[in-house]
């Protein structure tokens, strides 16, 4: 005991003297926590808009009054076709909107009316809403204009409520979600260098000569990055709550019981990592590659896993972070489920055991 | 005398390497003394002192130290064992004082007596006052006492350092003897690794290693009773080295320029915060003159190498390369140096022909005049048949005679080398300076840095550096007589403590 107390004593020193311990836990999270909550916004905020009336009925100019006025789109009325090309092709527009001749003529003869939408398809989420919004704009101006009766009402009207996240604000589910990418960084970055770093300053040597058994390194190195690791997991979750005020429904309680089991993994992955290596360079490398980009890209933050071929799907199974994000998103948004929050769990403390079962075993207690 | 190891037929081979680390080594190292390994880097040491203490298992052969094998028992080894790794195993982010307290715990010193076996230790090593002082933060000699510190708690009945004074001047590494001598008990047996030569006379016995094999074994008289009979006795042992013109400087002719001092230095000085790493240092060296500066680590010979070649800006002073001010015009006046560095910073990841192609090119030599240097410096060099091989696998011999190659590709009348002979073999030695001698007689101006005392005999003049300042000047006899002794190694000691008195 006294030998394992030695060692994490010694762990501890030498996080608090590395600032580039307390920069990973502390100072990282918080850059990409203003970035995801300042930077990243997948809620379109106003389309930009080019109009183009050739029919110039005098009646029309109220539907020109509704474009203008909509909060979603930003509409610029151009006389000229050619330099709303230009625009577009230049960016300055995401799309047009061009009402022909007999627009009104159409809607009087309770015709169906053409309007020519043109959209910048290489921004296809933009181009969805370049689509919508102006189709939504005009039905609703003909179902205020004294036409309304040339049309017959729609047979199905939906209402539409969004549950868990009542205005629709991705932050509310991107923070949460960037709290189990942070967290993944956090608990690789910090224990892929350090076994790494013992074999290359020559100090892992002086420690195989001691009296130190497996079990004393094996545990001095989760130890001491688990208690770093659940600090930073506070003081992030008390940034998002707190300070980005997003809305929290979930116990904190259960919240820091998954994150320990995921801190159980991740760290096990970057201890992992770490002990094939004998130097931090590759180590690092490594980690970010198989470790960090993977459960960036397959952990269904940035994509939804639904959607992935069949093979990446059992991918994801192996990242330790898909279990957790999709725990944390509905920890913070519908509060506690206990059967999301079983089953993550299983899979975590199954993740995490295997993980440690390899590293206790990869420790090597010779030079070669 | 008792036997405390027995080693048989002992092999090892490293993955993806042709030759044996170690090739059937047959040794027993009796208890209760002081038993060196001594051999140029790359010859085996290190893996033979790992497969004693069980930290490599070989691969073929037994062990039994102190009766246990390391292959089965290292625990039950680990108990009576002192280990001191290559870069001394310390924790540079810890202080001293922690880094004893770690390493206390880890080897379960009793609680009672930790304190005075500190005391003691503290005492021996003169570091109280640096206790609280981060290990990262200590001079060379002080982080070495402070790993022998660590590997000496609990009274280890083997001691085993791995080249403690490695990088070490002469002065610590005395110290660091009688540490061991002192602090160990009677019947320590300690095993100490070494690539100086010079160090094996004051072990009771030696084994000499080379290429993996066992040269010699037994007392270090039995080779010779000084360092000079001892090394000319280990070249004998390794084949033997034969004298030969070095057609190097064949061809070698410089412009005349008239210029008496091609390396010139007038109050150089170089100032961090208030404290001086080189102070008012003034030297001339004449043409042709092969200029040694020799120190302790950390004296300053680095600071002053770096402000020659204009690596490093001078705070007051400065140095002139034939004639042409290094800070004002440093492109022209580099153009004048061959340079070597320490390591010999190469391209490992590039092929030997790969290495002169670049160091030819970055000289400024090209098309036919570049084919003609290459090609003449791997027929001097005998390179041919390592052309196409990786520089990091080349042995360090070659890895030197590359590095010189690539110095003077493109003929430069002054060359500057700093520790270029560092862990090489002493046949490698030997003709590395017979190049170095025969670019003198050209008129070649040279200025080097060495660690090896008996290397002071190759140059004409040295300059001897303590404390940032220039101690003393003038050839080896002359500096041997102001000391009153005998050997150039006695000169240095006694030459520093005398300005130690000054202070």
């Amino acid at each position: 005991m006294s030998r394992l107390f030695a060692l994490i004593k010694k762990e501890f020193f030498q996080i608090t003297r590395d600032p580039s311990s307390v920069m990973i836990a502390f100072i990282m999270p918080l850059m990409l926590l203003i970035i995801y909550m300042y930077g990243v916004n997948l809620d379109t905020s106003r389309v930009k808009l080019g109009l183009k009336f050739e029919d110039t009925s005098p009646e029309l100019s109220t539907l020109m009054e509704s474009f203008s006025k909509s909060k979603f789109v930003r509409a610029r009325i151009y006389q000229d076709r050619k330099l709303m090309y230009k625009d577009l092709i230049s960016g300055k527009i995401n799309g047009f909107v061009i009402i022909p001749n007999d627009f009104l003529k159409n809607i009087q003869r309770k015709r169906a009316a053409d309007v020519q939408i043109v959209t910048d398809g290489s921004e296809v989420n933009l181009s969805n809403y370049v689509k919508s919004y102006p189709m939504s704009i005009i039905s609703q101006w003909v179902s205020e204009s004294s036409y309304k009766y040339n049309f017959q009402k729609p047979i199905l009207q939906a209402q539409i409520r969004y549950w868990y996240n009542q205005d629709i604000n991705s932050h509310h589910f991107i923070l949460p979600g960037s709290l189990a990418i942070t967290m993944t960084l956090i608990g690789m970055l910090l224990t892929t260098l350090v076994l790494a770093r013992e074999w290359e300053r020559g100090t892992m040597e002086a420690l195989l000569s001691t009296h130190v058994r497996r079990s004393d390194i094996f545990l001095s190195k989760y130890i001491p990055y688990f208690i770093l690791g659940m600090l930073s997991m506070s003081f992030n979750v008390f940034v998002c709550v707190k300070i980005f005020k997003i809305p929290f429904y979930g116990s904190y309680i259960v919240l820091f019981g998954v994150c320990a089991l995921f801190l159980f993994s991740a760290l096990g992955i970057g201890l992992l990592i770490s002990s094939n290596f004998k130097d931090q360079f590759l180590a690092s490398q490594t980690a970010l590659s198989i470790g960090f980009l993977p459960a960036l890209m397959l952990s269904g933050l940035t994509f939804p896993i639904d959607s992935m071929p069949e093979i990446l799907q059992n991918i994801t199974k192996i990242i330790p972070t898909r279990y957790f994000v999709a725990f944390i998103q509905s920890e913070f948004l519908a509060g506690t489920v206990w059967e999301i929050v079983l089953i993550n769990s299983i899979f975590l403390i199954f993740l995490g055991t295997i993980c440690a079962f390899l590293v206790y075993k990869n420790i090597k207690t010779r030079v070669e | 005398m008792t036997v405390a190891i027995e080693i048989e037929n002992l092999n090892y081979k490293f993955k993806n390497s042709k030759t044996f680390a170690l090739k059937d080594i047959c040794a027993k190292i009796k208890k209760g003394v002081i038993t060196g390994i001594i051999g140029p880097d790359g010859s085996g040491k290190t893996t033979l002192l790992r497969s004693i203490t069980g930290l490599l298992l070989p691969q073929g052969g037994s062990i039994k130290t102190f009766d246990f094998s390391p292959v089965e028992q290292q625990e039950k080894i680990n108990k009576i064992l002192g280990y001191m790794p290559q870069k001394f195993g310390l924790y540079e982010d810890l202080s001293v004082e922690e880094n004893l307290e770690l390493y206390a715990q880890l080897k379960e010193l009793p609680e009672e007596n930790r304190e005075q076996t500190f005391e003691k230790l503290y005492r021996f090593t003169n570091l109280d006052p640096f206790k609280k002082r981060l290990a990262g933060k200590l001079s060379g000699g002080m982080k070495q006492k402070l790993g022998l510190a660590c590997a000496l708690l609990g009274k280890p009945d083997l001691l085993v350092l791995d080249e403690p004074s490695v990088g070490v001047d002469p002065i610590s590494r005395k110290e660091l003897m009688n540490m061991v001598r002192e602090l160990s008990s009677g019947d320590t047996t300690t095993i100490w690794s070494t690539a100086y030569m010079d160090e094996a006379q004051s072990f009771d016995f030696c084994i000499v290693l080379n290429g993996g094999e066992i040269i010699y074994n037994g007392t270090p008289s039995g080779l010779g009773s000084d360092t000079k009979t001892f090394e000319n006795r280990v070249i004998e042992l390794m084949g033997g080295y034969k004298e030969r013109k070095t057609p190097l400087a064949d061809d070698f002719v410089l412009k005349e320029t008239g210029v008496d001092c091609p390396v010139s230095a007038i109050g150089l000085e170089k100032k961090y915060g208030d404290f001086y790493a080189v102070k008012n240092n003034t030297f001339c060296i004449q043409k042709g003159e092969i200029f040694g500066l020799l120190g302790p680590n950390g004296a300053g010979k680095s600071t002053s190498f770096k402000m020659m070649c204009g690596l490093i800006t001078p705070s007051a002073g400065k140095a002139e390369i034939m004639g042409v001010d290094i800070v004002k015009n440093p492109s022209k006046a580099r153009s004048f140096i061959g340079y070597m560095a320490q390591k010999f910073s190469l391209y490992g990841n590039l092929d030997v022909l790969g290495n002169l192609d670049f160091f030819a090119s970055i000289y400024g030599l090209s098309g036919k005049k570049k084919e003609k240097e290459i090609k003449k410096v791997i027929e001097t060099f005998e390179l041919e048949p390592f052309l196409k091989q990786d520089t990091k696998e080349l042995p360090l011999g070659f890895k030197q005679r590359l590095a010189l190659a690539c110095a003077i590709m493109h003929k430069p009348p002054v060359l500057f080398l700093d520790e270029p002979t560092s862990g090489v073999d002493p046949i490698a030695r030997k003709e590395f300076w017979s190049h170095i001698k025969a670019l003198s007689k050209k008129g070649v101006t040279t200025m080097v840095t060495t660690h090896f005392m008996d290397e002071a005999r190759y140059c004409d003049r040295i300059s001897l550096f303590y404390n940032g300042e220039t101690i003393a000047i003038g050839t080896v006899e002359e500096l041997i007589k102001s000391a009153q002794v005998n050997t150039m190694e006695e000169a240095f000691c006694v030459l520093i403590e005398r300005s130690k008195m000054n202070e």
